[in-house]
């Protein structure tokens, strides 16, 4: 009887060993699935970015060797006409190979040399690639994010955008003049990527190109709060604690070498002035605003290279202008002029 | 033009990339204005 009862629960104990072993294989099982599962999405992903590099590098070899071609043809036309490669195509090999395009660009004033400055010769490549490989991990973001295979159509007005002196663009143009492929956006996006990382791997640091002293020795307030470019970058206004909005002319500040520079125009205002806004398409528009809560539109008129300056106070206009905004805020307004 | 709205310090002022005619302000009052430089 005792035999019989041992015997059953014997059995019973293996049946439930076996049972655990088997739930203990089903879950390793499916352990082991979903890793293998992980592993050849990773797997997926990575053949896909890996083709999708190598599909790259051949397009970049590929344009590099147009470039190259278009190097050593615009070399030969140099050689038959000195002044002719001035206005040749700016793309990277260019930029590096034409040592009159630094002559071009001090005379074109702050910005530009700020904007179109090739690599300074100190800095070599291998700091180029320092910088590349702190920041690889975001760069390998930005790249991959780029979907451009099924790149969406809104993005296109960023890469219209561009300007097109960039690389990309150069990239872009030689394709399309080159015509051997259709263009599609498999291009602008490459071109897009590419203007970006060039751009940011144009600039390291930031250099002085001329000092300005503002305001006068026997004014110790000084301080300057706002500076604005104007259209063209042809002048700068700047404005400050001095209660006066000053022009001074890029180029004078750029390339005379004096003590004090003193403005083309200079503007007296009642309140110390917190900022200043060039107009970006009206060349004569300048806005200000003061500590006392004025906004102020000036109106610089440039003729040739005489700055002159009017502020014109349209009353009649004005006071309806007044008229509205009191309908629209219900404040009080005054005016003055 | 002079435009006196803001009851407080005017800290910054920009125009419109979209449409050079109007500007905008900001000020200690709390308030953003947007100006146009077209009278009615």
């Amino acid at each position: 009887m005792l035999c019989e009862a041992e015997e059953a629960i014997e059995a019973r104990q293996a049946a439930v060993y076996l049972e655990e072993k088997e739930a203990e294989a089903e879950v390793l099982l499916e352990f082991l699935l979903h890793m293998e599962n992980q592993k050849q999405a990773s797997v997926h992903t990575l053949t896909q970015q890996i083709s999708r590099l190598s599909s790259d590098i051949e397009e970049i070899e590929k344009r590099q060797s147009l470039l190259k071609r278009k190097q050593s043809l615009a070399t030969m036309e140099k050689m038959d006409k000195p002044e002719g490669g001035r206005n040749g195509r700016r793309g990277l090999l260019g930029k590096r190979s034409q040592p009159e395009s630094r002559v071009d660009e001090r005379e074109k004033g702050i910005v530009c040399t700020d904007r179109r400055e090739r690599w300074p010769d100190k800095v070599s490549s291998s700091s180029k690639s320092t910088r590349f490989m702190n920041n690889f991990n975001h760069l390998e973001r930005v790249y991959f994010a780029m979907d451009w295979r099924f790149g969406n159509p809104g993005m296109d007005a960023t890469r219209a955008s561009s300007s097109s002196m960039s690389i990309g663009s150069a990239f872009g143009e030689q394709k399309e003049s080159s015509s051997q492929k259709s263009g599609g956006n498999e291009e602008d996006w490459l071109g897009c990527f590419f203007d970006s990382l060039c751009k940011y791997a144009r600039y390291s640091r930031f250099e002085v190109k001329a000092t300005l002293r503002h305001g006068d020795l026997l004014n110790t307030a000084n301080m300057v709060c706002s500076l604005s470019f104007d259209r063209d970058e042809e002048f700068f206004a700047t404005a400050g604690v001095c209660k006066r909005i000053k022009v001074f002319e890029c180029d004078t500040v750029l390339n005379e070498h004096v003590d004090i520079h003193y403005p083309v125009v200079e503007m007296a205002c009642r309140s110390k002035l917190s900022s200043v806004c060039w107009n970006g398409y009206i060349k004569s528009h300048l806005a200000s605003c003061d500590y006392e809560g004025v906004v102020q539109v000036s109106f610089i008129l440039s003729a040739k290279s005489q700055l002159m300056i009017e502020v014109l106070c349209l009353l009649s206009c004005f006071l309806s202008f007044i008229i509205l905004s009191v309908c629209s805020y219900g404040m009080q307004a005054r005016a003055k002029c | 033009m002079e435009y006196e709205e803001h009851e407080k310090r005017a800290w910054s002022v920009d125009f419109s990339r979209a449409d050079p005619t109007k500007l905008a302000s900001g000020s200690d009052d709390g308030t953003v204005k947007l100006w146009s430089i077209n009278q009615v």
